[in-house]
């Protein structure tokens, strides 16, 4: 039981134990007017009263003799009767005391003889709980210790369940927390709220989401991290079986230098790859840098640099791109998204393929389009959505994969400027990409 | 000797083959999971290298496939610290890994130390008895109880040793060295996992004791029955 659970128990003991402490003292107030009332003289104090005193006049005239017959002749009426018991408790007449006294009058006589006398009415039997005129009779309440015990210990049970309904679900969020804290990212609460409907289960459920959100993210970069190690070691490999054939024939060692180089670049490449990933993914809520410029001659520029590259294996680059198109963006993430599907889109084309690069504004919602066709084998209609996850091999491809993040970077930054990238089969074969995106892109309108 | 290579990354392939065959093996690269199946079951072979990290069908699907069928010696390429790939791939019937990167010197060497067992290696001893057990190491078939067993060729290695010193504690290092041809490395597991399949072959005998005991920190012995 935890600190919070003791001050909302003792919170409402101490509730319950005022309230009945204000309950008690008005009840005994009130209790003590009636009995005021009630030993007024000439109050409404109902027959008895009339009968002890004729029964005390009786003994005071008569003495012990005329006061027992007169009791005796009493005893069948239907009027309150009168016991006298002397200082001994014994009755006048050997009647045991009835069981109660009820609402009836007691007074004290001596005897002519100097024996003292208590004369008590007691309604007849059979006369029914009202007696003609007289008080409703006091109900059989048990000892007041015995009602104080039950209403504190049924006060302390409810403190204690209220405490416990309240304290529980906050535990169990503080060790949710804790287990969350320690990296079981799979924890849930929901399941121990049961059916609670209120503010606690509400933040159960954020709780759930938050763990869920945050278990999504970890594994993605758990995957990440264990696809970049792979990536890193493939090169590596091959670097060193690279060195292990120059130490086997070190006269051809020429020959696979050239090859440790281009490992080299590789690696180099991927490391730059990664570097703009954590730079996109870290500054995706940072508008820095947000220009106005022009796409098409940022476009032109990278069909110019990838006709060059693509000149060597005599593929053809076709552009069909307005003179001029201005629009809002951070040039250097365009770029790359860009250039990377430029590339993307001549390293699997076959040699003296065409790739076509198209760009235009949509007018009904004014986005810009690019869409870039190559001549290559496409990719397979199952694995389309996944070929903008981090390091996706397709299947068909082998080989020719670069460094296996240029599509995911595409995808960010087109994200980041509140737009889309997409990829389908063409009809005639090849694969188009297609990247689309604000003309007016303000960073606040991000998604 | 023949060597068939399969890993995707048809540069490191390329490199390796070119290695092995000036170290005299005769070497032959796929580059898929499907082709190295074909490969593997043409019984063409002496020994099997397989990636584990393969597109479409991967080393320990190939792994699979092949052992229902085939002994041949299978060495694995697993990626350095994924040890589920590694183990798992013991389990299922390979008789060593190496982990990679690694140098093409090193490939070569554990390639070797894997076919001398496997071939022989010319020890004309003649069979080895213990209890139910009867060893040929010129034809490495095992027999127990009259029946072959299905083993592989690090198993067989390492049935012989504890077979041949029968009721002796066998050091975990020593049992290495001897049905590897490697000291074994800190934390390795491979002789544990080779052990617990060959247990699963031989079964138990009653009270449901193993046959081959582990010894905890020394090694394992072979119970003479």
């Amino acid at each position: 039981m935890g600190r919070l659970f003791w001050k909302i128990f003792l919170a409402f003991q101490m509730a319950f134990l005022s309230a009945g402490a204000v309950v008690g003292a008005v009840m005994w107030l009130h209790h003590n007017a009636n009995e005021d009332n009630r030993e007024r003289p000439n109050g409404n104090r109902g027959p008895g009263h009339i009968f002890v005193e004729a029964a005390a006049a009786t003994l005071r005239s008569g003495g012990e003799a005329a006061l027992r017959g007169l009791l005796q002749e009493w005893a069948a009426a239907a009027h309150p009767h009168v016991y006298a018991f002397d200082d001994q408790g014994r009755e006048l007449l050997g009647r045991a005391a009835p069981p109660e006294f009820g609402p009836g009058f007691e007074a004290r006589v001596e005897t002519a003889a100097g024996r003292g006398l208590r004369l008590v009415s007691v309604p007849p039997p059979g006369m029914g709980p009202h007696p003609p005129g007289g008080r409703p009779p006091r109900h059989r309440w048990p000892p007041p210790e015995i009602l104080i015990g039950t209403g504190l210990a049924a006060s302390l049970l409810f403190s204690a369940w209220l405490a416990w309904y309240l304290a529980k679900p906050v535990r169990n969020l503080r060790q949710a927390f804790a287990a969350v804290a320690e990296g079981k990212l799979d924890t849930r609460v929901a399941v121990s709220m049961g059916s609670r409907r209120d503010e606690i289960a509400d933040l159960g459920r954020d709780f759930d989401h938050m763990a869920e959100r945050i278990g999504g993210l970890v594994d993605a970069h758990r995957r990440l991290m264990h696809d970049v190690s792979h990536e890193l070691r493939s090169p590596l490999a091959r670097l060193q079986a690279a060195v292990g054939l120059i130490r086997q024939r070190p006269d051809e060692s020429d020959r696979y230098l050239g090859r440790v180089e281009k490992e080299v670049e590789r690696v180099n490449e991927l490391v730059g790859e990664l570097l703009a990933l954590s730079r996109l993914e870290s500054g995706l809520s940072s508008a820095a840098g947000v220009d106005v410029f022009d796409l098409a001659e940022l476009v032109a520029d990278i069909v110019e640099d990838a006709r060059f590259e693509a000149g060597g294996r005599g593929i053809n680059i076709e552009l069909d791109a307005p003179e001029s198109l201005l629009v809002c963006g951070q040039i250097e993430l365009l770029h790359r998204a860009v250039e990377n599907v430029a590339r993307n889109a001549v390293r699997h084309s076959p040699d003296g393929g065409l790739v076509t690069v198209g760009l235009w504004v949509a007018a009904e919602n004014n986005f810009w389009s690019l869409a870039v066709d190559d001549a290559g084998p496409g990719v397979a209609e199952a694995e389309l959505p996944f070929i903008f996850e981090p390091f996706y091999r397709c299947t068909g491809g082998q080989g020719k994969a670069g460094a296996g993040l240029g599509l995911t970077i595409a995808r960010l930054s087109m994200e980041f400027h509140g737009g889309s990238i997409r990829a389908s089969n063409r009809e005639r074969g090849g694969l188009r990409v297609e990247l689309a995106a604000p003309v007016r892109f303000s960073p606040g309108e991000t998604a | 000797m023949k060597i068939l290579l399969v890993d995707d990354d048809v540069e490191l392939v390329g490199m390796l083959r070119i290695y092995l065959e000036q170290e005299g093996f005769e070497a032959k690269a796929v580059f898929d999971g499907e082709n190295g199946v074909a490969e593997i079951l043409s019984r063409r072979y002496d020994l099997a290298v397989l990636d584990v990290m393969m597109p479409g069908m991967s080393g320990i699907d190939v792994l699979r496939e092949i052992r229902r069928t085939s002994q041949i010696p299978v060495l694995m390429l697993t990626a350095k610290g994924d040890d589920v790939d590694r183990i798992l791939g013991l389990e299922l019937g390979a008789d060593d890994y190496v982990p990679k990167p690694c140098t093409p010197r090193e490939l070569a060497a554990r390639i070797r130390a894997i076919l001398r067992r496997s071939l022989g290696g010319g020890d004309a001893s003649g069979p080895v008895t213990a209890g139910a057990l009867t060893l040929h190491p010129e034809s490495r078939a095992a027999l127990w109880h009259g029946q072959v067993l299905d083993l592989t060729s690090t198993e067989f290695s390492l049935l012989e040793i504890l077979a041949r010193n029968a009721g002796r504690v066998m050091d975990r290092n020593e049992l290495s060295e001897a049905a590897l041809g490697r000291p074994l490395a800190r934390y390795d597991r491979s002789i544990d996992v080779h052990m617990s399949s060959l247990r699963q072959k031989l079964g138990t005998y009653q009270g449901g004791r193993s046959f081959i005991q582990t010894v905890r920190g020394r090694g394992y012995l072979l119970v003479r029955v």
